[in-house]
């Protein structure tokens, strides 16, 4: 949780140095993220949205290339081989009927893997979610769904969302199980979630992890020009790092010592991470093959100049 | 040491206003703390050191500054105060220029020496541009070097050469249609504006080939039809009237219209209804020198031989003359394109004159075996092709029509009644 902070803030400040482009930073939901992904078993296939670091870093999917997504680079959006994932999903909600799909997959082939996915508060409004929902119910297909619901979708407010008084009811007009998590405390969220996954066998599960986004919807957005100050530091009293902090140094299991040390080695891992992005070095053949049939001259003379440009090695 | 500059931190963001530093002049900071607060339309950003060190501070407060504007360096103090002021000041232009532009007033002795400063330059910039814009920069006949790039690390952007085009007073309009080849052949190619005559039949056929089509061809014997314009031909001949085998094929075709009405018609795809055309103008394709044209008989069924020989004379030669009349060339419910006249072919595949049903091929009359019973003869055979609209009709439609035409052609009496 502290390691995906620290490299969401990391990535933050690389944005602002334009050494990024736009950027979805996770500040405040690292509970509902790791505690959700930590309950996965090796076999489960987490779906994202794009507000995910921290599944994505509990998941062991290359951090450096989660960056280089970030920096603009499509490669960093391939998901490697060993990693059980789909690509990052930035229209709001389409990644819920591939969740359904998936799942169902699944359980035709007779796999006991878990699909886990994940959307905002927003994304519930979409026909996607509830039609994922319905099929994902009709089918019984292992689908854990889990509604990050960070209280805002950019400048919309939960309670303009939706009528509902929960977003975990909306799984009762599916026929599904509906659980409201407190999206801030880890725990909590990896017990829902296991409970989940191992039900995921009799049907799907939807979860909403109460959360809140403390930071900017991106870079692009500037949340003081919609939410009050007085909102943002009551939150920012349940960060779910700092209760987990708090529990963790009641049971004696840490001390500034130990933070400080954990702190001085993510600032390690970080830089690596952020030097391998940044050593990435394109490969601009495929904006020329793959537009005609055949390769035009003018193309492959392009291509040729392309390659010999220090341009991509910059 | 490292350059701070302000960055598009939102999403195509240009300019923003530098609110407040965050940090003083010589202060020392680490890395990812935050320097200045910039104001855009999108947000109030920090913008964060990239490295530990001395700063080194480049603008003042309250100030407006454009994406790619230094604000300030960090490093050693060594390296500071060795690469310090002049940079600093040369980097103040664009917010000044900005000013200008803001006042109204053209910086136009910046302008004027610009680009032979530049050209100067082109020998060793590398110029930085997305293919694209290259292109662009080639077909409105723009060195791109001398263009002044205001993309990250002085690109070259599309704006910037379409600016520099106005500016100089190029025409900026972009032509629609262009060919890969012409970049390669400059010089060896000639670009031709079609005719009236040709921009009405590209239209047309552009039109036509809107018509979902098919064809049909067949071969007549045209025997006896040949022996008859060789007997009519000189009384003909005597009233001025040269005949050809054209006159008879119209009737034949009339004859065949009103037997198979469905052929004189056009589609109304708007409603989905066939307006059925109960009179019989026959549209014929002729070759002007500036391109086809279609004269059209009017009232074919009610005109004789001889008067229908004769229009198509006169027709003919207002359209070699080029006197002919829009009138003489519209309202035709029916065509008939004689390729045969042209002087070779065996068969081809018309386009239907929209927007009509069908159109006629007819071609050149050949001597060709021709089995009569056991007997091979030499036989004068004229091959037709039809193409027509296979939403009004289908292809027996096509077939009982074409049969019906060969059947007129080949029928003595009915060459006797009209000879």
């Amino acid at each position: 949780m502290v390691l995906t902070r620290a490299y969401d803030n990391k990535i933050l400040s690389l944005q602002r140095q334009g050494r990024t482009a736009t950027f979805a930073p996770g500040f405040g939901e690292e509970a509902a993220q790791v505690g959700s992904a930590s309950a996965m078993r090796p076999n489960d296939i987490f779906v994202p949205a794009f507000r995910q670091s921290g599944v994505y870093l509990t998941r062991g999917f290359p951090m450096d290339l989660y960056l280089l997504y970030w920096i603009g680079y499509e490669e960093g959006n391939v998901v490697p081989e060993n990693v059980r994932g789909m690509p990052m999903a930035v229209p709001v909600s389409t990644q819920m009927p591939h969740a359904a799909g998936i799942a169902y997959a699944q359980k035709y082939k007779g796999s006991d893997s878990a699909v886990v996915a994940y959307v905002g508060d927003g994304g519930t409004s979409e026909g996607d979610f509830a039609e994922a929902l319905n099929l994902a119910g009709v089918w019984k297909a292992p689908l854990v769904a889990i509604i990050q619901n960070n209280q805002w979708a950019i400048s919309m407010p939960r309670k303009k969302q939706s009528a509902a008084e929960t977003l975990a009811q909306k799984a009762f007009a599916a026929g599904i199980n509906g659980v409201q998590v407190d999206g801030n405390d880890v725990v909590a969220v990896y017990k829902a979630t296991r409970e989940a996954i191992s039900n995921a066998r009799d049907g799907p599960t939807l979860i909403e992890c109460v959360t809140y986004r403390m930071g900017m919807h991106t870079t692009s957005d500037d949340p003081t020009k919609y939410r009050s100050d007085e909102e943002t530091a009551a939150w920012a009293k349940k960060d779910p790092i700092l209760r987990v902090k708090a529990y963790l140094e009641g049971k004696g299991l840490l001390s500034d010592a130990i933070d400080k040390e954990i702190e001085e080695g993510n600032s390690k891992i970080i830089d690596s991470w952020v030097e391998k992005a940044e050593s990435f070095k394109p490969d601009p053949t495929s904006m020329f093959t793959n537009v005609y049939s055949f390769m035009p001259e003018i193309l492959s003379a392009e291509l040729e100049e392309s390659k010999a440009s220090d341009f991509w090695q910059g | 040491m490292k350059e701070i500059k302000f960055v598009d931190i939102g999403e195509g963001i240009t300019e923003g206003h530098l609110h407040k530093w965050l940090v003083k002049d010589g202060d020392t900071v680490k890395e990812d703390q935050s320097l200045a607060q910039i104001e855009t339309d999108k947000a109030v950003v920090n913008v964060p050191s990239p490295i530990s060190g001395t700063i080194k501070l480049l603008i003042k407060e309250d100030q407006n500054v454009k994406v790619g504007d230094l604000l300030a360096y960090v490093g050693e103090p060594a390296e500071l105060s060795a690469a310090g002021a002049p940079q600093a000041v040369q980097k103040q232009q664009p917010a000044s220029q900005l000013n200008a532009v803001a006042a109204g007033i053209a910086p136009e002795t910046q302008r004027a020496s610009k680009p032979e400063a530049a050209a100067s330059a082109t020998q060793q910039k590398e110029v930085l541009a997305t293919p694209s814009v290259r292109k662009l920069a080639r077909e409105l006949n723009i060195d791109i070097s001398i263009v002044t790039g205001t993309g990250p690390s002085g690109r070259v952007l599309e704006n910037d050469v379409r600016s520099y085009a106005m500016k100089s007073g190029h025409p900026s309009a972009m032509p629609k249609f262009s060919e890969v080849t012409e970049e390669k052949h400059a010089g060896e190619i000639e670009r031709i504006p079609l005719s009236q005559t040709r921009k009405a039949i590209a239209k047309n056929m552009e039109l036509s080939w809107t018509i979902p089509r098919a064809s049909h061809m067949d071969i007549a014997n045209a025997t006896s039809l040949s022996s008859m314009v060789q007997k009519e031909k000189e009384k003909m001949q005597k009233l001025g009237i040269k005949l050809t085998f054209l006159p008879f094929i119209i009737k034949a075709v009339v004859e065949a219209l009103k037997e198979y009405p469905r052929f004189n018609a056009s589609y109304d795809h708007e409603k989905g209804e066939i307006i059925q055309k109960k009179y019989y103008n026959i549209g014929l394709a002729a070759e002007a020198p500036d391109g086809l044209k279609v004269i059209v008989i009017k009232n074919a069924d009610r005109k004789s031989i001889s008067q229908i020989a004769k229009e198509v004379r006169e027709l003919g030669d207002k359209v070699r003359n080029q006197t002919i009349s829009i009138e003489e060339m519209r309202d035709s419910t029916f065509t008939i394109t004689n390729i045969g006249s042209l002087g070779g072919g065996f068969l081809s595949v018309p386009m239907i004159n929209y927007p009509e049903v069908a159109i006629l091929g007819v071609h050149l009359v050949r001597e060709m075996p021709v089995v009569q019973g056991d007997m091979v003869k030499v036989g004068k055979i004229l091959p037709l092709s039809l193409t027509f609209d296979h939403r009004v009709v289908d292809g027996a439609d096509a077939v009982l029509f074409c049969n019906a035409v060969i059947r007129y052609i080949e029928d003595p009496n009915f060459l006797e009644m009209l000879g």
